[in-house]
């Protein structure tokens, strides 16, 4: 591969993301300007920008990657990612935009009336958004290592600096159009190379013949029950609580627009994933050697080069890389706004300066982080993040949006059970599967007993707490589910 | 009071919908495993099977999301009409 086409490409991203970034900082004055783009984001907007923020590392190259590796259950990943959104339309959208609340953590202390699930709430965004940002980085050393030969942790610098002066500078206004920008260009930089492949693989001997490439002992037909199912609840309910999506919301004028605009993320996300999926499946047939742990990720910036000769295969590789530093930039940066919103509101008191401080601060552990670990495949830990998610921030929102019963302590005692038992779990999962072999997809994949465990355990103490539900809840259940005044 | 009625009927509509979603796909999964003819034939050059399974379940999530959003607003309609009558 030419290290030029790679430079190029990763050098052109990053320009006009700090352009379009400055040319928004002079739209964003006011602090509510930063945190929420003034709630005058239209739904077509609003739906790029939250799947421009949404397809992450884990969607640009981990897809195809897994599918090359494992199969068709990796046909599984973008079905939970895309259908999260489903659950997110039936049971949030709507209420949580009518909830006035900028942040997960504002809205559970408005919900429960209690500072201390606010911590708690804090803690667990800022934890969430760290892990998420790690894959992201990980995924841009493999890049770089991949198309310049730079070591790899000049990859994840190169995006964590990036990210942490745009978001600094701009907050989130132009972060609005910055993430809109970026999922077309992801939609394009997958879509087009995709077309390209299919006209010349016609002409192209494949590495294998068809049944070979898909055998059935790997197709639909052999997936392992367990695993699956807990995977859909990791990726179904984990949606929920991602604090980068859930803030998206706040930007619409009204519930009415926010189901618009999460329908229109669920048909743009189907879009998307039709041309990771078609990548994965070429790869099997035109590049089987790939398909190694360390190199399967790889997939998608390698196979335009191998596959299309000459000026044509490198302009296509060059916009693929494009594509997949618009993901790293997008979604990291999405995070960051996130989990500088939260510290600087708890910590810093919520002035622009504090959130420009956290905002290198909320960049910098998840740096120190993917330098340090190796990565492992893109989707699976990303879809670890989405089972932490799930075991903790998702039974709290649902059970505050629907449930008059829940206290403040419910909602701390199951926070901090779906946080211990999913990451015990998660961190864990190396040792227990050499010492128990039998119980590893429980612990590998951990969803579907941590989230029902953490969804008990808040009802049960509710339950037992029950003098103590918020004296305002039936007026705060109303604001959340009443239409809103006017139009009809 | 109609508050209440209205909170019950969007959760119930709302449960409905993910229980639809999650039942049509478990049929449509079930269906594609107990039919091995499927793995066997191709369509340019990958196994039907895989297709369906990457193709299929889409547009199932965003019918079942587009019914929902339709519904929801007929709910809180008629929410409007009996506050407006009280």
């Amino acid at each position: 591969m030419n290290p030029a086409v790679g430079y190029a490409a990763i050098v052109a991203v990053a320009a006009v993301s700090v352009l379009i970034g400055v040319y928004g900082l002079r739209i964003s004055r006011t602090t509510s300007d930063f945190y929420v783009a003034s709630r005058t984001v239209r739904p077509w907007w609003n739906a790029s920008a939250i799947g421009g923020e949404y397809l992450s590392a884990a969607s640009f190259l981990g897809i195809a990657g897994l599918i090359l590796l494992t199969g068709a259950s990796a046909l599984w990943f973008p079905i939970g990612y895309t259908a999260g959104y489903l659950m997110l339309l039936l049971f949030v959208a709507a209420p949580l935009r009518r909830s006035g609340a900028y942040t997960i953590p504002d809205f559970t202390e408005a919900r429960l009336e209690s500072p201390a699930v606010r911590r708690v709430t804090s803690v667990l965004v800022v934890v969430i958004g760290w892990l998420y940002i790690v894959p992201q980085l990980q995924g841009a050393a493999l890049t770089v290592r991949i198309t310049t030969g730079l070591p790899s942790w000049v990859g994840s610098v190169a995006v964590a600096v990036l990210v942490a002066v745009v978001v600094a500078a701009g907050g989130m206004r132009s972060i609005t159009f910055v993430q809109a920008f970026q999922f077309w260009l992801k939609l394009a930089a997958l879509a087009i190379p995709v077309v390209a492949l299919l006209l010349v693989t016609g002409a192209v001997e494949p590495e294998l013949g068809p049944s070979a490439a898909f055998p059935a002992d790997a197709g639909p037909g052999s997936l392992e029950v367990y695993r699956t199912v807990s995977l859909m609840v990791a990726l179904l309910l984990g949606t929920l609580g991602l604090p980068h999506v859930l803030v998206r919301f706040y930007t619409n004028p009204d519930g009415p627009a926010a189901r618009r605009t999460t329908l229109i993320v669920l048909a743009l996300l189907s879009a998307f994933y039709l041309f990771p999926t078609a990548f994965g499946l070429l790869g099997r047939t035109f590049a089987p050697d790939l398909a190694t742990p360390g190199e399967a990720d790889a997939l998608v910036l390698v196979l335009p080069d191998r596959l299309v000769p000459g000026v044509v295969g490198e302009l296509l590789t060059a916009l693929v890389i494009g594509g997949a530093f618009a993901a790293f930039l997008s979604t990291s940066s999405g995070l960051v706004v996130s989990v500088a919103g939260v510290i600087s509101q708890d910590l810093l008191g919520g002035s622009v300066r504090g959130f420009r401080i956290a905002a290198f601060a909320s960049t910098a552990v998840p740096l120190g982080v993917a330098v340090a670990t190796e990565a492992a495949g893109l989707a699976g830990s990303v879809g670890l993040v989405f089972a932490f998610t799930a075991s903790t921030l998702c039974p709290v929102l649902l059970l505050g949006i629907w449930w008059r019963g829940l206290t403040a302590r419910g909602a701390i005692a199951g926070m901090a059970t779906g946080a211990v038992l999913s990451a015990a779990a998660i961190l864990g999962s190396a040792f227990v599967a050499a010492a128990a072999p039998g119980i590893r997809p429980l612990v590998e994949q951990p969803a579907a007993w941590t989230v029902p465990l953490a969804v008990l355990v808040t009802v049960l103490v509710s339950r037992a707490d029950r003098r103590r539900v918020p004296r305002g809840v039936d007026a705060f259940l109303a604001r959340l589910h009443l239409p809103e005044q006017g139009g009809a | 009071m109609y508050v209440r009625s209205l909170i019950r009927s969007q959760l119930r509509l709302a449960l409905i919908c993910a229980g639809g979603f999650v039942a049509a796909t478990v049929v449509f999964v079930v269906g594609i495993a107990l039919l091995p003819a499927l793995d066997e034939t191709f369509v340019a050059g990958v196994p039907v099977s895989w297709l369906l399974l990457g193709l299929g379940v889409y547009p199932l999530a965003i019918s079942v999301a587009a019914l929902y959003v339709r519904a929801a607003q007929r709910n809180e309609a008629r929410y409007r009409s009996l506050a407006e009558q009280a």
